[in-house]
């Protein structure tokens, strides 16, 4: 499966909820705080329907965790079927290609070699199924 | 003596599975740490890392040596993990580190083999009722 266009969808929404996203890997000179994603693995045993794993890392440096904690809130949302906030239960469509709707698997606070470095870590399960 | 395949020790908890039921969460305990372990990482060279502003050396193997498994029977669960203080760094990468992920590629890629020892289990255990 191509998962350039969800990763395009996933990239301009996160964009909505914070001002530094980036796939893979930030610069190093980059200002805090901002956020990473990644796909880090997939597993295509099902038939049409593709389970991608998205990573969404959430970097701050502060002494105070009231900011990255309200960015990961953000970013996740209110988890509603109906009309869901964030990425969880977010359902992407993608013209007549592809249907995916994303579930959180579970959400990290890890710790960093650097003190000083906050960081959060949110899972998620995507269901991505092809249309034929 | 020759040495054991990942998959001799498969059959071997199989059977011991078999005759004892009950021991099914240790013997999947140690066939995931034989899992993990040929997963995890051994830098050829020292590495180093910083711990609160500390700069800590770590010798090669340190992480393979690190994993095991802990069967808790109050709980009556399994835990799988590493002690070495930078085991996190290694799974989720830090920002100095990049990610070389052992323990959950591990598990899922043996997750079938971990559910069908259990369905093994209770069938033995229902046999005995």
């Amino acid at each position: 499966m191509n998962i350039l266009e969800l990763k395009k969808q996933i990239q301009l929404f996160l964009k909505t909820k914070a001002d530094r996203v980036y796939f893979r890997k930030a610069n190093e000179k980059t200002a805090f705080p901002y956020v990473v994603f990644n796909f880090p693995d997939s597993d295509a045993d099902f038939f049409e329907r593709e389970d991608i794993i998205l990573e969404v890392d959430i970097w701050d440096k502060s002494n105070i965790t009231t900011a990255i904690d309200t960015l990961t809130g953000t970013i996740d949302g209110n988890g509603d079927i109906k009309s869901p906030t964030g990425l969880n239960r977010k359902s992407i469509n993608i013209d007549s290609y592809l249907r995916a709707k994303i579930y959180r698997i579970n959400r990290y606070t890890i710790d960093d070699e650097e003190k000083k470095i906050e960081r959060r870590q949110l899972r998620y399960k995507v269901k991505a199924y092809l249309l034929s | 003596m020759a040495r054991k395949t990942y998959e001799s020790r498969i059959e071997e908890a199989k059977k011991k599975i078999k005759e004892k039921p009950t021991t099914a969460l240790r013997e999947i305990g140690k066939l995931l740490v034989t899992a993990v372990r040929k997963k995890a990482s051994r830098s050829k060279k020292s590495r180093t890392y910083y711990l609160n502003g500390k700069k800590i050396i770590v010798k090669p193997g340190r992480l393979k040596k690190s994993v095991g498994y802990w069967y808790r029977k109050k709980e009556n669960d399994l835990l799988i993990g590493s002690k070495a203080f930078y085991a996190h760094f290694e799974e989720f990468g830090s920002s100095k580190n990049p990610k070389n992920p052992f323990l959950m590629p591990a598990v899922f890629e043996n997750k079938d083999m971990v559910q069908s020892m259990i369905m093994s289990a209770l069938k033995e255990l229902e046999k005995d009722k």
